[in-house]
């Protein structure tokens, strides 16, 4: 129970602060899916990695820095104060935040030397391929299925609610390898070359107005077996240890920007605030949401902290996932209140409203929030399972 | 970064006082039944109220951090706020004053302004000392100052008197938040009990042939229990770290602590005594104490509103 800042870590955090103060994009990310958004979020991936940020704690062999997560926390926190492009928001999250540590973690020699320099530089995006439409929060359903016919695996299925898709070469794709199998068993984790032939993307209309959300479609898609992570037979297993850094490690930076963004509402009502509610704003029920929201998100850096330091095993993660989530809506909740009727309008100080409505897919990805509770409940809090169907 | 984890004396000391307080304060004492018992004198023989003060007054030498990890138990094991009163005033003493207050000879209690002269005295017999925690000053009083008759508490654990204090509180106390820094670890401590208490209970008690546990109705309720304690404890040491290495970031990190553990603490217990279901609205089950503690020491520091309106008075910090 110590703050931990060595001389090192001032150095790095002075050097970091330098270098975004001179490298952070002027202009805002595109909000309209296509090219100009991908090249955004390519490009400044790629700004990263020239500049030797391309991660800080992944080994130096697939071109991170290896260093401790501690500077790790350090950079993404200089990130969100440089309010540079958002980590999560952007097409390069999926491999740099989870194909790219189950790589590190699963992955055979030949697929770490490849893909994880690719992940890093943004010369390859990633979409997730796990749910389908009758496998949401039920993922042990996923029905896709791969044959095996010599060193291939032959593909044909569908997934859904694929973000990035239209984006992405690469794709972390959960099939079932076992056609007698049910539920865990049987199932197979591939990485799936989005251009193969077979491999159909159709775009989904969002609610904040975005495609980049998509189905995916594969009709006899050819994979080398090769491109098998973990092992025929061991997918389900490889598909929790993604999860956990979906639901763990991935949340750093995100914890790192809510901050950051509640501290940018706080300016906004401070300096608009004759125009708010009077000088008073402190003592009226906005200024007690402020509050909260603000209370909320040092809790939440904190319980990042925490699940560093428990190093308790992967189910703690949905802690932190669940309250992220939640704090994320709450957070954009007010600033719909704070920004009054200018919140009809999507584009509003720098486009809060139509994060209002992005922020609404945070309680149903990784684990809708219900899942986060089923999974606190059960293998945290210890509690039975339920349900008729286990 | 803040490294929240235990070094191996912290957890040696965590260890000891949960022995401790489990052999002398399980928390059937506070039953109605019970025989009373000194647990003053108890803490006092353990170091507990010198826990953070140097060796040759009496205390134990260990920092703030510790001192936080004591207050969680504390909290769940719903200490008197007099333990918490005799610790504050004996970092503002000193000499024998300051080793009467550490051996357990003399007792302090918490005064609670309610504006003007008027104020309440929690478990105030035996106390020769008064102390009044503000959100960032400390003020410390003679038992004199306060003459007040007895009233029922919300919390009948501990007694409350309704009283004047001479003169009404002045500013010109200890400038200082460690007062709501430990009385926040108490509140954390208290919402991961509550949460404690109603997730065994969730795990025994069946209904239509299972635990009700087994329901996603029971079990969303637990993990929302689990995430609020969660949250506080987090809050709360990542203060105790900053109180002890970044003076400037403090204010902020301990009101951002006060205000998560309050509301964390006010939760659980109100859907502790839902899990509970009937047993949980009767006097005789522990459940509605933690409430009931939840709300007497959120108003001993003030309030949820009042750590609201201190956060934002507060510059963002620094570090985190």
């Amino acid at each position: 129970m110590r703050v931990v800042q060595s001389a090192e870590d001032l150095l790095f955090r002075q050097e970091a602060r330098d270098w975004l103060a001179a490298n952070v994009p002027g202009e805002r990310r595109p909000h309209e899916t296509g090219d100009a958004q991908r090249a955004f979020d390519v490009d400044w991936r790629r700004r990263q990695y020239d500049g030797g940020w391309g991660h800080i704690a992944w080994p130096r062999a697939y071109g991170g820095r290896g260093l401790p997560v501690a500077r790790q926390l350090i950079w993404y926190e200089e990130c969100a104060r440089a309010r540079a492009p958002a980590y999560t928001n952007n097409c390069c999250f999926v491999g740099l935040s989870h194909a790219g540590p189950t790589i590190i973690a699963r992955g055979d020699d030949a697929q770490k030397a490849f893909h994880l320099p690719r992940i890093l530089s943004g010369d390859a995006v990633w979409c997730q391929g796990f749910s389908e439409p009758g496998a949401g929060s039920d993922l042990a359903g996923v029905r896709t299925r791969g044959v095996i016919d010599g060193d291939s695996l032959v593909i044909s299925g569908q997934k859904i609610w694929t973000s990035y898709a239209i984006y992405a070469q690469f794709q972390e794709l959960l099939i079932r390898t076992d056609p007698d199998s049910t539920r865990h068993d049987g199932l197979t984790f591939v990485i799936c070359d989005m251009s193969a032939p077979g491999v159909e993307i159709r775009p989904i209309r969002n609610i904040a107005g975005g495609s980049d959300f998509c189905e995916v479609f594969y009709d006899e898609v050819r994979l080398p077996l090769t491109a098998v992570v973990g092992g025929v037979g061991a997918g389900w297993d490889v598909a929790m240890s993604l999860l956990a850094f979906e639901r763990g490690a991935a949340s750093f930076p995100v914890a790192m920007e809510i901050a950051a963004r509640v501290e940018e509402l706080l300016e906004y009502v401070e300096s608009k605030r004759p125009s708010i509610e009077g000088a008073g704003w402190r003592e009226s029920a906005l200024g007690a949401r402020l509050a909260a929201v603000r209370a909320d998100a040092a809790a939440l850096k904190s319980m990042v902290y925490l699940l560093i330091a428990r190093d308790a095993g992967p189910a703690e993660g949905s802690y932190v996932r669940l309250f992220l989530s939640e704090l994320e809506q709450r957070v954009s909740a007010l600033a719909m209140d704070l920004l009054g009727p200018e919140g009809l309008e999507k584009a509003s100080l720098g486009g809060w409203p139509r994060r209002y409505l992005d922020d609404f897919k945070t309680t149903i990805a990784a684990g809708t929030s219900q899942i986060q509770r089923n999974i606190i409940g059960e293998r945290i809090l210890g509690l039975p399972k339920g349900g008729a169907r286990r | 970064m803040i490294d929240l984890g235990l070094s191996d004396d912290q957890r040696q000391i965590v260890d000891g006082v949960v022995a401790l307080l489990q052999e002398n304060c399980p928390v059937s004492r506070l039953r109605p039944s019970a025989a009373p018992s000194d647990v003053h004198r108890r803490l006092a023989e353990w170091g507990w109220f010198g826990a953070a003060l140097p060796e040759h007054d009496g205390g134990l030498g260990l920092g703030v951090a510790e001192e936080v990890l004591l207050y969680f138990e504390a909290g769940r094991f719903l200490l008197s706020p007099s333990v918490l009163a005799t610790t504050l005033a004996a970092r503002l003493t000193g000499g024998d004053e300051r080793k009467a207050l550490c051996a357990g000879d003399r007792r302090a209690a918490l005064v609670l302004s309610l504006g003007g002269d008027e104020a309440y005295c929690i478990d105030g017999a035996g106390a020769q000392v008064l102390i009044a925690i503000r959100t960032d000053e400390i003020v410390i009083l003679p038992a004199e100052a306060f003459s007040g008759e007895p009233v029922v508490g919300l919390d009948e654990t501990v007694a409350l008197e309704r009283g004047r204090l001479d003169h009404g509180l002045r500013r010109g106390g200890e400038r200082t938040h460690v007062g709501v820094l430990l009385g926040a670890a108490m509140l954390a401590g208290v919402s991961r009990a509550v949460c404690d208490l109603a997730v065994d209970y969730a795990k025994v008690r069946e209904q239509f042939g299972q635990p009700i546990g087994a329901f996603q109705a029971i079990k969303h309720l637990c993990a929302d229990m689990g995430l609020n304690a969660y949250a506080a404890e987090a809050q709360v040491k990542a203060a105790a770290a900053a109180a002890a290495s970044t003076p400037r970031d403090a204010a902020f990190q301990i009101a951002a602590a006060a205000a998560t553990a309050m509301a964390a603490a006010r939760a659980n217990g109100s859907i502790a005594i839902q899990v509970h279901g009937g047993i949980g609205f009767t006097a005789e089950a522990d459940v509605h104490v933690y409430l009931k503690r939840a709300h007497l020491l959120s108003g001993v520091l003030g309030g949820l509103e009042e750590q609201h309106r201190w956060l934002l008075n507060c510059p963002p910090p620094q570090m985190a």
